[in-house]
């Protein structure tokens, strides 16, 4: 059987008078509810059991909820000792840890006083080393410049020598040029008086070549005539430049084309 | 005290009582019309509207019995087994198959109608429980639930009845019913010249009192219990003039024969009581903390009859249903508060009419 009040207008009234113990038992069962689901899963944390102590007064828990109060205080119990013990251990592994961090220190102190030692020493021996590398650089450096003066001194003279010798060859070469630009010029008129003798002959054999042709016309021996201008023409080929050929050439051409033949040749 | 009291003071009008109730006849018609028309109507309005009376009262008695076959359905523990028991219950033994728990609901609702060819009508009363108490997964289920049944064939309609601050928790349900709110009624609070034209008048005359002078007899009781922002509350009325009686009833005590009568003096005489549900409420506790003493000799029974109220309350100032054990555990265990002294309390309040007893 169910009891169930007669409308939610009486159901306000009452919330609404209810005492503050009554409401605070049923915070306190609702606050079991979720602790019973939480314990059901982990232990329950000392926060978590101290906010609980306050409704432990109001409402017996429920046997579950009870036992999950013990586990977790014995819990938490095992948890303080152990968190002692582990304090203890880590504040042995500290000191422990503290002394050999000072052994180091220490040692590190020592190994640095070592170390610049060794290098000053080193250093030292270094500048010596670099004093005396310095030193016979500079001997050698001497020694070249005395072998290289005398190289110089000995170099100058030949090159002395050589321009003495340069200036005799220069002479022989000029006196040699000069024998060479006669004889050209020599050359060059013995082929000009040629080609003009040549030109000459050329010019007189034109002009009788052209008295032939026009002699030829002037009897009538046309055929004679186109011989003649036929043997003409290789001189005309020959001397395009000549202007008084070319005309000559093409006069003479017109009056082999205009010769009038005679009715018997002879 | 009250147990002879003519008002039905906490309790909702049921199907019997229609000769007493009155001053809604057009919300009947309207509520009769939605479920009439469709086949999920939602309910709402403030709580001391009269939401339950409507259905149980004016609604039964709009239908003939054999048009519909009204399965009224509280959550007590789940609301799914609470159907289904329903249900059950509704079925006959000898047709109850050995397998029904394991059937589906639409076929539970098929093998219900067979054996009454009527239009079945689940109403789910003081629906908020579910959003109160109620988990996600069974709020899903009964959705679901609803789904398939409107979209089943079956002969089956859904009316489910609420207080209106609840309404905003119907969001997921609309997801899955989108239909919820297409035929919905919201009932209000009634109005003050219906109270003093009809329903007051009615209540009294129906209670077999004569009613004196009316026209100043009716405002004046109005005067008494009218919150100034709230206006007047349906159930402080019940319990005022369930006050009235008792206050004429002892002025007759020599002689009980003669009818009783409200007048203007008596309701003076009683006086304004703004909010009379808490002093009737103070009353009776004290009444039941001198019953402690005197049968079970406690020293200080004080706020023990409360304490035993308290646990049938939610956090939401709502009312739950609990067995004699659910609320034994909440009950402190250092002030001699037995098993006997809770089931005698429990009886007494019975009897007061502030609980109800259910199976």
């Amino acid at each position: 059987m169910r009891y169930e009040l007669k409308h939610d207008k009486l159901a306000a009234q009452i919330f609404l008078r209810a005492s503050a113990a009554a409401k605070a038992r049923r915070r306190a069962g609702e606050i079991y509810g979720l602790y019973a689901e939480i314990g059901a899963e982990r232990l329950f944390s000392a926060d978590e059991l101290l906010y609980l102590q306050q409704f432990l007064q109001v409402l017996a828990p429920s046997d579950q909820l009870q036992q999950y109060i013990l586990q977790s205080q014995k819990g938490i119990e095992a948890s303080i000792e152990a968190e002692k013990i582990e304090a203890e251990r880590r504040a042995r592994a500290e000191e422990k840890a503290q002394r050999a961090e000072e052994e180091a220190r220490l040692r590190q102190v020592a190994e640095k006083a070592r170390r610049r030692a060794i290098w000053g020493t080193i250093l030292a021996v270094g500048l010596a080393i670099l004093a005396i590398i310095l030193g016979i650089s500079a001997f050698q450096q001497r020694n070249q410049a005395i072998e290289q003066q005398k190289i110089a001194e000995s170099s100058e003279k030949r090159a002395t020598n050589l321009a003495k010798d340069v200036g005799i060859a220069r002479d022989s070469a000029i006196a040699l040029r000069k024998i060479a630009e006669r004889k050209t010029r020599e050359t060059a008129d013995a082929l000009k008086k040629l080609s003009q003798e040549t030109a000459a002959k050329e010019q007189l054999q034109f002009s009788n070549k052209v008295d032939i042709v026009q002699s030829f016309v002037n009897a009538g021996y046309c055929e004679l005539a186109k011989k003649a201008l036929k043997d003409l023409m290789p001189l005309v080929n020959k001397y395009r430049e000549r202007a008084e050929f070319q005309v000559t050439a093409r006069e003479l051409q017109e009056q082999v084309n205009q010769c009038k033949p005679l009715n018997t040749q002879k | 005290m009250s147990s002879t009291s003519p008002f039905k003071l906490l309790d909702a009008y049921n199907k019997g009582d229609d000769a007493s109730y009155f001053g809604r006849k057009r919300e009947v018609a309207q509520l009769y019309n939605a479920v009439f028309a469709g086949r999920l109507t939602l309910l709402y309005g403030a709580s001391g509207t009269g939401k339950t009376s409507l259905v149980q009262c004016g609604l039964e008695n709009k239908f003939y019995a054999t048009d519909w076959l009204p399965l009224f359905v509280r959550r007590n523990q789940n609301l799914n087994q609470a159907l289904r028991q329903a249900i059950a219950t509704a079925l006959p033994v000898a047709t109850r198959p050995a397998d029904l728990a394991t059937l589906a609901l639409e076929e539970q609702l098929r093998l219900l109608y067979l054996q009454h060819f009527r239009t079945i009508y689940l109403i789910f009363d003081q629906f908020e429980e579910l959003f109160i108490e109620g988990d996600e997964a069974e709020q899903l289920q009964f959705y679901q639930d609803i789904r398939d049944l409107l979209q089943s064939e079956q002969h089956a309609k859904v009316l489910i009845i609420m207080r209106e601050e609840w309404l905003g928790h119907l969001n997921t349900f609309e997801r899955i019913v989108p239909t919820l709110f297409d035929n919905r009624l919201r009932i209000e609070r009634m109005r003050e010249q219906l109270l003093w034209r009809t329903v007051i008048p009615g209540l009294i005359r129906s209670a077999n009192i004569e009613l004196q002078e009316p026209r100043e007899t009716v405002p004046l009781i109005i005067e008494q219990i009218k919150d100034p922002r709230e206006g007047v509350d349906l159930a402080d009325l019940q319990v005022y003039l369930d006050r009235l009686y008792r206050k004429a009833a002892e002025a007759q005590a020599p002689a009980p024969a003669q009818q009783l009568s409200f007048d203007r003096a008596l309701v003076e005489q009683v006086g304004e009581i703004k909010n009379v549900l808490s002093v009737f409420l103070d009353e009776q506790m004290l009444e039941l903390e001198t019953k402690l003493k005197e049968k079970f000799g406690m020293d200080d029974p004080s706020n023990i009859p409360l304490d035993i109220l308290y646990t049938l309350v939610t956090n939401e100032q709502t009312k739950r249903s609990l067995d004699l054990a659910a609320i034994l555990e909440q009950l402190p265990q250092n002030r001699g508060i037995t098993p006997e002294v809770v089931a005698y309390c429990l009886e007494q309040m019975e009897n007061m009419r502030l609980l109800n007893l259910n199976d």
